[in-house]
């Protein structure tokens, strides 16, 4: 196995971070998993930014999983910057959360999210959900090269 | 109107006859003396004309600026009492009534604006609440909720049953607290939903939702379609409305040796009415007002499931579309509920 990042969790809820990192290794999706905790740090570590700037950008995740309500930069912006940047928008972007709010759900495709899931709040959804998300992206998706 | 240069005219012929002589009239001096009174008589006449003709000008000039919102001016009003006069005030009473019943207008014009833009201001405050609860409400159920499943899966052997039970209880309270603010959402955001109004086949609506009650049917369940005139209303909040009321019928017959659920329409006192009657445990009318109140309810949980929003819901569209809902039952007797729709629209098409 490679050592190539493969998911990158964007979730500011340790709670729903650490029960969404669970239900992926359930479904034996042992790919590395990188957790950053709010959108300010994913855009960071995303373009090399402060504490990342050594990161090697050719690196990059299979999918972003991002949370969309999150302190200092939102999800919205992340996802924003992610597809407005050459370098990263084409990783597929998988937007988590708990709104199921139309406005949120028509922006975010309007900024070119890949998925939008509403959390349920029973954990067997919940982990369905993220496995799904985790096995469709990872295994079933071609990325483009 | 006679205008100013005919008056002038007969004016000046007035004035040459009265210039000429008897001889050259041909007439005895008697007659042209009598002529001579005529013609002074005809030319004060012409001379107040033309003066009425004045006044009246003005008038018409004032009522044409009152056309265009100008009330700067007012007619005048002479100490001659005349026709004119008269004419003169009932125009400037006329100019002050049109002025009051534009202030009023006005004024109007400016509640309404600054009550739509207080409503909007609401709503959106409304709509970021709602986001609020959706979104903050539901993070720590989720937790609650996954982390007792965690301990049941990884601590199962160290969990004696006891232990186990209430793990499960917690996770069923935390769903149904997420359902319960789902239900509140949906409630709150009927309230706002534009609705889009069509003519619809009632028979097939009531046909596509009662397809999702299969679970919920046995080998002993009867449903009755009677056929139903089509509505002119929202389809996807009608099939809202009978989602509700099928998922009433079927949970409190759910205890029924067999189940039995007759939709229709019927004459009521009150028209014309939707009904959706079923042979369940009906409810005691004593309790009646709390029927249609938000999470009220009047069976506990461990009877009938439920979050108290349903009938809510049901009513809030009801009355969404101008019309009416209500329910008679009988305890251990079933219920119906009825509702009706905005007739006025229906019958015009």
């Amino acid at each position: 196995m490679d050592n190539e990042l493969e998911i990158l969790l964007v979730e500011d809820n340790m709670s729903d971070a650490e029960l969404a990192i669970r239900a992926l290794n359930k479904k034996n999706l042992y790919n590395p998993i990188v957790h950053l905790k709010d959108g300010s740090e994913a855009v960071n570590y995303l373009f090399g930014k402060e504490k990342y700037s050594d990161r090697d950008l050719s690196i990059k995740p299979k999918v972003i999983l991002l949370d969309l309500k999150m302190p200092k930069i939102d999800g919205i912006e992340v996802l924003r910057r992610i597809k407005l940047d050459e370098n990263t928008k084409t990783i597929p972007v998988v937007i988590l959360t708990s709104s199921n709010e139309d406005p949120d759900i028509k922006r975010c495709y309007e900024l070119g999210a890949n998925s939008y899931i509403v959390k349920p709040v029973e954990f067997d959804s919940f982990l369905e959900s993220v496995s799904e998300v985790g096995l469709y992206w990872m295994v079933i998706n071609r990325a483009p090269k | 109107m006679i205008d100013d240069k005919r008056i002038d005219r007969i004016l000046k012929q007035i004035e040459d006859f009265t210039a000429r002589g008897s001889e050259s009239l041909k007439v005895d001096s008697e007659i042209h003396r009598e002529l001579k009174d005529i013609a002074v008589s005809l030319n004060q006449l012409g001379i107040d004309l033309k003066a009425k003709n004045a006044r009246v000008n003005s008038l018409i000039e004032i009522m044409l600026k009152y056309t265009v919102m100008d009330f700067s001016e007012k007619a005048v009003v002479s100490d001659k009492r005349d026709e004119i006069d008269a004419l003169a005030t009932g125009l400037n009473a006329l100019a002050e009534e049109t002025q009051y019943a534009i202030e009023v207008q006005t004024s109007l014009r400016e509640e309404t604006e600054s009550k739509a833009i207080q409503l909007e201001a609401s709503n959106k405050e409304l709509e970021s609440f709602t986001y609020s609860v959706s979104h903050d409400l539901r993070t720590p159920l989720r937790a609650i909720h996954g982390y007792s499943q965690v301990l049941l899966e990884d601590c199962h052997d160290k969990l004696d049953e006891d232990c186990r039970r209430a793990l499960h209880a917690v996770m069923h309270n935390a769903k149904k607290m997420g359902k319960l603010i789902d239900n509140l959402l949906t409630f709150s955001r009927l309230g706002r939903k534009e609705i889009s109004k069509s003519k619809l086949d009632t028979n097939d609506l009531v046909r596509s939702v009662i397809s999702q009650f299969e679970e919920a049917k046995n080998p002993q369940t009867e449903i009755i379609i009677h056929p139903m005139p089509p509505i002119h209303a929202d389809w996807t909040l009608m099939g809202l409305v009978y989602q509700n009321l099928f998922s009433n019928a079927f949970k409190y017959s759910s205890k029924n040796a067999s189940t039995r659920i007759e939709i229709g329409i019927t004459d009521t006192d009150r028209g014309e009415a939707f009904y959706v009657k079923d042979n369940g445990v009906g409810f005691d009318m004593e309790y009646y007002d709390k029927l249609f109140g938000v999470f009220q309810r009047l069976h506990g949980d461990d009877e009938f499931e439920g979050t108290g929003v349903g009938l809510p819901i049901v009513q809030r569209i009801i009355n969404r579309h101008g019309g009416s809902v209500w329910a008679e039952g009988v305890v251990n007797g079933g219920a119906t509920l009825y509702f009706t729709l905005d007739n006025k629209k229906d019958s015009n098409g």
